[in-house]
């Protein structure tokens, strides 16, 4: 029992990593039908920001925080004004947009070596690292941040998507962009709400997870390949099913690693996807992509 | 008429004279180039290439190794270079990155000519190299890339200087049967460094009759080790030998340390690298790592004081040492006269071929790896220079993870 119960945190924790980039993705994807393979690069750019502000700079973390917040917004407009929309003035298929967004994670990395170097770096916790006992578990509260900042993010997109009439706007542009556009909807704007936020919960994501990870230039394709996986198994259409998606591939993973080895984790996890995505093409929560089409 | 007949024979004769005057021009300057171009090539510069990973996940290695090269390098060149010739570093940065990695071989190989390639830490790009090297017969001198295969069999041109897998494993091992322990359990990450070495590991460990307790791996990317370590935990190991990268090496540690886990703890050469100490914090202070580096040799200690002159400061890690190691070795084979002659001929392909054959005959090469007795061994059957005796010095971490320290080993005993 007690192995469970350690098992079932670390996969929260891991979970939570995964379900947050998810769920950023979906963010994107549902204002505009694009996969943003710059994803798992905000979280690069939270994560050594925080490291220019907090030990470069050695700015108060409150300050720190605002700035790297302000970082990672202008990343995502950036995205928008240099990347996005002229291929969408130009009629670019989603397809070409994403390999837009590739390029851009690319020339994020290229840029970011400039500035931070090649080597990996200590990015500096927020909450502290010393061991906390809860029963039989052990954790520390920088992990637990994790968690709940996934919690947290979870509930503010269910509010700002169900409780506000922008939320409805959001909602509308996702079903249908021109019928949207047809109700008076500025979809341009819900498509920049899409890119700023999901930039936003990525950039306080690096911030958490970089004390764990440590911080690196190159960090962002591995983020972006477990998020896209997670929001692929949850469903990418409805951020909720992305996030659902990364909690079940992050207790997958450990549960594996508990009672089997991390070695075969990973093909055990895509022959899962694959199996799930046999049965149900649009992922486990996909009904409303699935209705949608 | 006469007038104008004998002014044409004028400019006829005049047309001829000064063609000859040209022609013998002409053969005047080839003359002097010729008697000139061999001057002009034994002052052509001699071309390395180091190709190693200075960004990406093994970026300190690489930063390291082509610091090593470099010194070595400019000490030559600060002497008068050899036999007349500088020596030139063409510096590509594979980003650890096996394809990139091999076309910069191959450019190495067919647009700069360089007569040698030194680099490859991690071992997927180092690998990378190897058939690019074996193709345009091109010497590859690999520093520290660890996978036991990369050397067995040898390839015709490729020589490695860093120690391998296996070489770490029986150097733990004897430690392990020396200091008395019994029930070691591995945690390694899914990368090749860590599963060859955990193989290498409990190859050597069965070969002493010592079975691993437990053993685990884990992703480089996982937030949470702590299900991999309670098992560790679980099975009640007398020491945890750990073979990581950087970054995930100082989650095991961190992790270790905030499930108590009180046994001794061994972590791979990834250890020296500064990132995983500094990462990691006192969570690794008292880690033992296995090093080929003895700091308590008076020529180790007189390079990395002119190595943290110039490149700030550095533990005494086998890093630089290897490139360093490695850049001597070329710089005494390329002054041997055959490779001299062949270089001075303009005969690349025949510089490297006797490269090669010299890097051969260098049985006995001392380098400032290993204790202070030993020596490089390589031959026709032999191109992993690194011998299996006295080549090991184990090394402490200590002062929050700040510093490699000599261990008392009597306190290394089983709990």
């Amino acid at each position: 029992m007690d192995k469970i119960s350690v098992l079932l945190l670390a996969g929260l924790t891991n979970g939570s990593v995964y379900g947050l980039i998810g769920l950023s993705l979906s963010l994107i994807y549902g204002t505009n039908r694009v996969i943003n393979f710059a994803q798992g690069d905000f979280v690069m750019v939270g994560a050594m920001s925080a490291i220019l502000f907090m030990v470069t700079y050695s700015l108060p973390t409150p300050v720190a925080l605002l700035a790297v917040i302000g970082v990672v917004l202008v990343c995502a407009l950036a995205l928008e004004f240099a990347v996005y929309r002229p291929l969408v003035r130009r009629g670019a298929p989603p397809l070409t947009i994403m390999i837009g967004t590739l390029a851009a994670a690319i020339i994020a990395s290229g840029i970011a070596l400039l500035i931070w170097g090649a080597n990996q770096l200590y990015v500096p916790n927020i909450l502290s690292l010393d061991p906390i006992t809860l029963g039989p578990l052990t954790t520390n509260l920088q992990q637990l941040s994790i968690i709940s900042a996934f919690v947290i993010f979870l509930l503010v997109t269910w509010f700002l998507l169900y409780r506000t009439s922008f939320g409805l706007c959001v909602r509308a542009t996702g079903a249908n962009p021109r019928v949207a556009q047809l109700m008076g909807i500025r979809s341009s704007r819900i498509v920049r709400f899409g890119f700023m936020f999901s930039a936003f919960v990525s950039g306080i994501s690096g911030v958490l997870i970089g004390p764990l990870l440590g911080g690196q230039v190159s960090m962002g394709v591995a983020l972006t390949v477990k998020g896209f996986m997670a929001a692929i198994l949850g469903g990418l259409g409805s951020p909720f099913a992305a996030a659902a998606g990364g909690l079940v591939i992050g207790l997958l993973e450990t549960f594996v690693a508990g009672y089997g080895s991390s070695l075969y984790a990973e093909p055990i996890i895509f022959l899962l996807i694959l199996l799930v995505l046999l049965i149900r093409p649009f992922g486990l929560l996909g009904d409303f992509e699935a209705v949608r089409r | 008429m006469n007038t104008s007949r004998s002014a044409t024979r004028f400019k006829l004769n005049s047309s001829l004279k000064s063609c000859w005057l040209k022609v013998a021009g002409l053969m005047t300057v080839a003359s002097v180039a010729a008697a000139v171009a061999p001057q002009a090539r034994a002052a052509d510069p001699i071309l390395i290439c180091s190709i190693d990973d200075r960004s990406g996940a093994a970026a300190d290695t690489g930063t390291q190794g082509y610091q090593g090269v470099m010194m070595a390098v400019d000490e030559v060149n600060a002497a008068g270079g050899i036999g007349g010739h500088q020596v030139k570093v063409v510096a590509y940065d594979g980003k650890t990155d096996p394809q990139l990695t091999a076309t910069f071989a191959s450019r190495c190989a067919e647009d700069d000519k360089g007569l040698v390639i030194i680099g490859g830490n991690p071992s997927a790009p180092a690998a990378a190299m190897i058939p690019v090297a074996t193709e345009n017969k091109i010497p590859y001198y690999m520093l520290s890339a660890g996978t036991d295969s990369l050397t067995d069999p040898p390839a015709t041109y490729n020589f490695r200087f860093g120690p391998a897998n296996r070489q770490d494993a029986a150097a733990i091992t004897d430690l392990l049967v020396k200091q008395g322990f019994k029930r070691p359990a591995i945690i390694n990450n899914s990368l090749p460094f860590g599963t060859d070495g955990a193989r290498a590991t409990t190859a050597a460990l069965n070969k002493k009759n010592i079975a691993v307790v437990a053993q685990q791996t884990y992703d480089v990317n996982a937030t949470d080790l702590s299900p991999q370590l309670t098992t560790l935990r679980d099975a009640k190991p007398d020491v945890l030998l750990v073979f990581p990268y950087a970054a995930d090496g100082a989650r095991v540690l961190r992790t270790a340390h905030q499930l108590d886990i009180k046994a001794p703890i061994i972590v791979s050469r990834s250890a020296l690298l500064d990132t995983l100490r500094k990462l990691a914090g006192t969570a690794s202070d008292g880690v033992l790592i296995p090093n080929t580096v003895d700091p308590s040799r008076p020529d180790v200690q007189k390079f990395f004081t002119a190595l943290n002159a110039r490149y700030g400061p550095h533990q005494p890690t086998l890093y630089p040492v290897i490139g360093y190691d490695a850049a001597k070795a070329a710089l005494q084979v390329i002054a041997t006269p055959v490779v001299l002659k062949a270089i001075d001929a303009g005969n690349i392909e025949d510089a490297r071929k006797a490269f090669r054959d010299g890097t051969e005959k260098l049985t006995q090469f001392k380098g400032l790896q290993g204790e202070q007795n030993a020596s490089y061994h390589f031959g026709p059957q032999q191109h992993h220079g690194s011998p299996d005796q006295n080549w090991y010095v184990f090394i402490l971490v200590a002062d929050n993870g700040t510093r490699l320290v000599k261990p008392d080993l009597s306190k290394f005993k089983p709990l």
